[in-house]
């Protein structure tokens, strides 16, 4: 026995000895606490939402008379496969066109919701790449006019919550004669009235999004632009290539790594998203989850795991169409030599027209905020009608006390109401705690993961950290509501932090691995040879040396964080941070306190980006055109 | 050593016991609470919650502001009585109060002590059939003078909301039937019946025999049916016998309901609703929509409350007025303080203080009489010193009352119970013709 069991220790104590000597070093122990923490919690969410289809819900379709079979005849007496079934298989009669017509459950819940999903997000691709691929085009190797200023008012829609653009978009096209109710602006100042599949439906979803994911486009295929080796189109053009071809055989390719990044990012983005299908009338997955919840909460489930199965192809799409090194950023050598062209009198047609249209989707959208705010009724533009200037008003902002006359429903002024300010409060303490936190780790993995590229446990962690980015918003949300009401954590900071964290940690560990990637391994190896400890080498010469990449690692999600909806909505009550308290002033219709929160979010946005902008030189824009 | 450890052993059974004995399950405190006055339950409150959190979960966000008010009262029979409520009156979004209340009840961090609800379908499935919310009757409720007890004891409600049928009088169209809002042509604007359940409710509710049987009396009045509505309501028969729904009229219900899915307009909220009706260019247009967002209206050249007219208030008109669901107080099953809520509770709907954050509001009526501001003139024009003069200026801004609007009215009234036992299947049929519209 004692023969035996010798070989068994020294063979533990040789895979000990290796276990120590690989987690002495600090890339390998931070890889290995961070592979388990990323995977509890990504995968445990992800847990909690497929359980939750085969839990019984009371008072859901579960729990009636019609599913008493299925749950007595399989996983015991608090789990069902009735949902699944249900869903896939039962059929419902009811009237359609006054006829009586038998329809599947499934073509009723899902099949038109994921196909309309998969349509806005296919469109939403489709224009953002166009929209802010040629703008990005423009403004990194054309004299465009006025590149600062386009380049700044550009990303506005992306700062904005991205409903804001959906009920504009209501405010300016909606009619009493096509969409009913009342006349929006185009009608009262035109009278042009715009059919009904510009104002509901498939096409203003699909173009808020294109308009509120271009600037995304242009950040990612702007950088490759600017970074781009000039050297192979001269060589195009040494050899007589015309320019068209040389744009589709030269150019094109070297930017399509960030196109691909693009369409990954958008298309998960613009699946997930609640807000604009809500506002704008079109069923997809996420308003059809929340519609669903009230009876068939267990279906509604499913909806949310068909949502992260999209997540999961869209990963293998990456794998399989990139490598690990070109994964959605391209930022190459060092060349410096960009070729400018030159658009000759048609810079300043072009110059003018990206002026009108960034006028429409950044400069429109904050006049008629800060317009609202002096309306005496939510859209009532009787003063601009009928020229009268006394039917403005600054109630909006200066009321003291709690009034429910005169549309005020029971809410202090903007600048009194302490719900808001503490709503705005609760976003920025999220917004800073997801920034450090998401930040520091995603840092931390682009580190760990260049240190060891050849690795398949970094590989590992490395696409764990990217998942909840590639998942749709919902979909995180809802497994972190199901998570957080299990563990007690519901309407915490604790809960929306956690989900922040998880969800935003890409932003920072792409950012920070695309950086880490171009630093030579010498110059880390020097200190090590000088003895040098591992924090003082983060703290003296990694990250002074890549420190506008990585504060972008931490100025994305913190921006990101004020804006987001869809994935805290389901985690907390609606005053606790300022996108779920705007959420409820816009479906409450009113649209002065939501303006006002908006303009004062834009402006602290802006301040937040110029102040940083100024103190290290990184911005959401910097690098692109932004700074030129 | 021994004696020590004996002595140790003795004094931890005791206080086990004295602890066991003394604690109360929230069923008990209930059974006490209702036999006691408000008084009583202020002095129970004083001792269970002084210095302690209380949080508690609602669809109105005006419990955050009856808060304050209730402490204050307290402190007038105990100076020193403090209560950290702040941040504590939650109001979750998305339908999500059931799921928030369920996992705080069943999970082991026991927080919210009671609930202002809503959406009487998933109370009773979700909360009282399963045990989880209890009912707490106030005694002083209960020998209220003129209470109104049918409908509002069991569970408790704090008010009934109303939510009538209105439209925008600056064209030509005027409705005097319910048929009318559901005509051909008709898109009458309406908050869609899956974000806000109480919706889906009402026309539950229509099914009922009571309230088809208004709808067919409506029917035979109505000048614009022809022979194809004949045809859909006789086919409705088999759709009733399908869905499960008996009674002599309940096809004429059903057919109500399947025209009002297949014609209205989905909007987010009453709010946007109102602020549009009231427009000189939504002209003809109709809408459903809570009767108190009218307050919030402010008199310009593009919007006025003498745009829209009140339908049930025309005299000739016919059939029901809107619907009306409640907004219901329940303890927790788990209730961390259970006095302190039924205290707050009695005070909610007993006291013209503790009503006062609703009873501001026209539309929305408590139970008991004297918790009730009278908004039956609201319409007329107020002096300096805030009394009604003789010049009425908006007639739709005069609120007829509770009893008005159930009897003459004939608002469809929200019963739990049988929204709860015709969802299952109705849900599901109402869905199909939202979804295919």
């Amino acid at each position: 026995m004692t023969t035996a069991a010798a070989p068994r220790a020294g063979s533990f104590r040789r895979t000990w000895n290796r276990f120590r000597t690989y987690i002495t070093k600090p890339q390998n122990a931070i890889l290995l606490a961070l592979g388990i923490i990323l995977t509890i919690t990504t995968i445990y969410p992800m847990i909690t939402i497929v359980r939750d289809t085969v839990r019984i819900h009371p008072g859901s379709i579960d729990t009636q008379e019609r599913a008493l079979d299925s749950q007595t005849e399989v996983l015991g007496s608090t789990l069902t496969t009735y949902n699944w079934k249900n869903l896939f298989t039962d059929t419902i009669t009811s009237r359609v066109g006054r006829e009586r017509v038998t329809q599947s459950v499934a073509s009723i819940y899902l099949w038109t919701p994921l196909i309309n999903s998969v349509l806005i997000s296919v469109f939403a691709c489709f224009g953002a790449i166009l929209y802010g691929g040629v703008f990005a085009y423009l403004v990194t190797r054309t004299n465009l006019k006025f590149k600062k200023y386009l380049s700044s008012i550009f990303i506005f829609p992306y700062i904005m919550p991205q409903w804001t653009l959906a009920v504009m978009w209501q405010n300016l096209f909606n009619s009493n004669a096509v969409t009913g109710g009342n006349d929006g602006l185009f009608v009262a100042l035109f009278n042009v009235y715009m059919p009904k599949w510009w104002c509901e439906g498939l096409f203003p979803v699909s173009v808020v999004l294109a308009i509120h994911y271009a600037p995304f486009a242009y950040i990612l295929i702007g950088g490759i632009f600017r970074n781009m080796d000039a050297n192979l189109e001269e060589a195009a053009t040494i050899l007589n290539t015309p320019k068209w071809k040389t744009f589709f055989r030269v150019t094109l390719p070297l930017v399509r790594p960030a196109i691909l990044s693009t369409i990954l990012l958008v298309f998960s983005s613009a699946m997930g998203s609640y807000p604009i299908p809500h506002y704008l009338k079109l069923s997809t997955l996420s308003t059809q989850y929340v519609g669903m919840s009230t009876n068939r909460a267990g279906q509604a489930s499913i909806l949310a795991v068909i949502m992260i199965l999209f997540g999961f192809l869209i990963m293998i799409v990456n794998q399989r169409t990139t490598s690990g090194r070109k994964n959605f950023t391209t930022v190459t050598g060092k060349s410096g030599q960009s070729s400018v062209v030159n658009l000759g009198p048609a810079k300043y047609v072009v110059s003018a027209l990206f002026v009108l249209l960034t006028l429409f989707t950044g400069i429109l959208p904050i006049i008629l905020f800060a317009i609202e705010t002096f309306l005496p009724n939510p859209g009532d533009y009787s003063f601009i009608k009928y020229g009268i200037s006394g039917h403005t008003t600054t109630k909006w902002w200066l009321t003291a006390e709690n009034v429910t006359e005169n549309g005020m429903y029971g809410q202090k002024g903007i600048l009194y109401n302490q719900d808001i300010w503490n709503a705005f409060a609760g976003s920025f303490f999220v917004a800073i705690c997801c920034a450090l936190l998401a930040g520091t780790i995603g840092t931390l993995i682009g580190y760990c993961v260049s240190k060891n590229r050849r690795s398949k446990w970094a590989a590992y962690v490395n696409n764990m950290a990217f998942l909840p980015y590639l998942m749709p918003s919902l979909a995180v949300g809802v497994a972190f509501f199901v998570f957080g009401s299990g563990v007690g954590i519901y309407n915490t900071f604790l809960l929306l932090i956690l989900a922040g964290v998880v969800k935003y940690i890409p932003f920072a560990s792409r950012s920070a691995l695309n950086s880490m990637m171009q630093l030579s391994g010498e110059i880390e190896e020097a200190a090590i040879i000088q003895d040098i400890p591992w924090w003082k080498r983060m703290t003296q010469i990694i990250i002074p040396i890549q420190k506008t990449s990585i504060i972008s690692g931490f100025l994305l999600p913190f921006m990101t964080c004020l804006r987001e909806l869809t994935l805290f909505m389901l985690l907390c009550g609606q005053g606790k941070i300022i996108t779920t308290m705007l959420g409820y002033f816009d479906e409450m219709g009113l649209y002065a306190f939501s303006s006002g929160i908006n303009l004062i979010l834009i402006i602290l946005i802006l301040i937040f980006n110029t102040l940083v902008n100024k103190l290290t030189g990184a911005s959401i824009d910097s690098g692109i055109g932004g700074d030129s | 050593m021994k004696k020590i450890v004996s002595i140790i052993l003795a004094l931890c059974l005791c206080l086990s016991v004295f602890s066991f004995a003394s604690a109360e399950t929230v069923e008990e405190v209930i059974a006490q609470a209702e036999t006691m006055t408000l008084d009583e339950l202020f002095q129970k409150a004083i001792e269970e919650s002084n210095g302690k959190r209380f949080d508690a979960v609602g669809n109105s966000s005006r419990g955050k502001s009856v808060l304050p008010i209730f402490v204050e009262a307290l402190q007038k029979i105990d100076p020193s009585y403090t209560l950290d409520y702040e941040g504590g009156w939650q109001q979750p979004k998305e339908n999500k109060i059931f799921d928030q209340l369920t996992e705080d009840i069943n999970g082991a961090n026991h927080v919210m002590s009671m609930t202002l609800i809503q959406d009487g379908n998933q109370i009773q499935s979700k909360m009282l059939d399963t045990g989880l919310l209890l009912n707490f009757v106030p005694k002083d409720w209960q020998e209220a003078e003129g209470v109104a007890k049918e409908g509002n004891e069991n569970p408790l409600a704090l008010q009934t909301l109303n939510k009538v049928f209105m439209f925008n009088n600056t064209g030509d169209k005027v409705y005097k039937n319910m048929w009318d809002f559901v005509a051909e042509g008709e898109a009458p604007l309406f908050m869609g019946v899956n974000s806000e359940p109480v919706g889906k409710n009402f026309l539950y509710m229509m099914t009922n025999d009571k309230y088809a049987t208004i709808a067919k009396e409506a029917y035979e009045a109505w000048e614009g049916k022809n022979e194809e509505d004949d045809a859909l309501i006789e086919s409705m028969k088999e759709d009733a016998a399908d869905l499960g729904l008996t009674g002599d009229n309940v096809q004429y219900g059903l057919a109500w309901v399947y025209l009002w899915c297949e014609k209205y307009n989905e909007q987010t909220d009453d709010g946007p609703i109102c602020n549009t009706l009231v427009t000189t260019s939504a002209k003809d247009q109709a809408g459903l929509l809570v009767y108190s967002k009218l307050r919030s209206v402010e008199e310009t050249a593009e919007s006025s409350r003498n745009n829209i007219t009140v339908a049930a208030y025309q005299d000739d008109y016919v059939g029901i007025g809107g619907y009306a669901y409640k907004h219901y107080l329940m303890l927790t099953k788990s209730s961390p303080l259970p006095w302190t809520s039924c205290a707050l509770i009695a005070y909610m709907t007993t006291t013209q203080e503790g009503f006062a954050a609703w009873g501001k509001d026209m539309g929305g009526y408590a139970p008991v009489p004297a918790c009730m501001q009278d908004h039956s003139k609201d319409g007329y024009e107020k002096d300096e010193n805030g009394n009604v003069t003789d010049n009425l200026l908006y007639p739709a801004m005069n609120d007829r009352g509770y009893d008005w609007w159930l009897n003459e009215g004939k608002l469809v009234v929200e019963e739990p119970a049988y929204c709860a036992s015709v969802s299952g299947t109705m849900s599901d049929w109402i869905d199909m013709i939202v979804n295919n519209k």
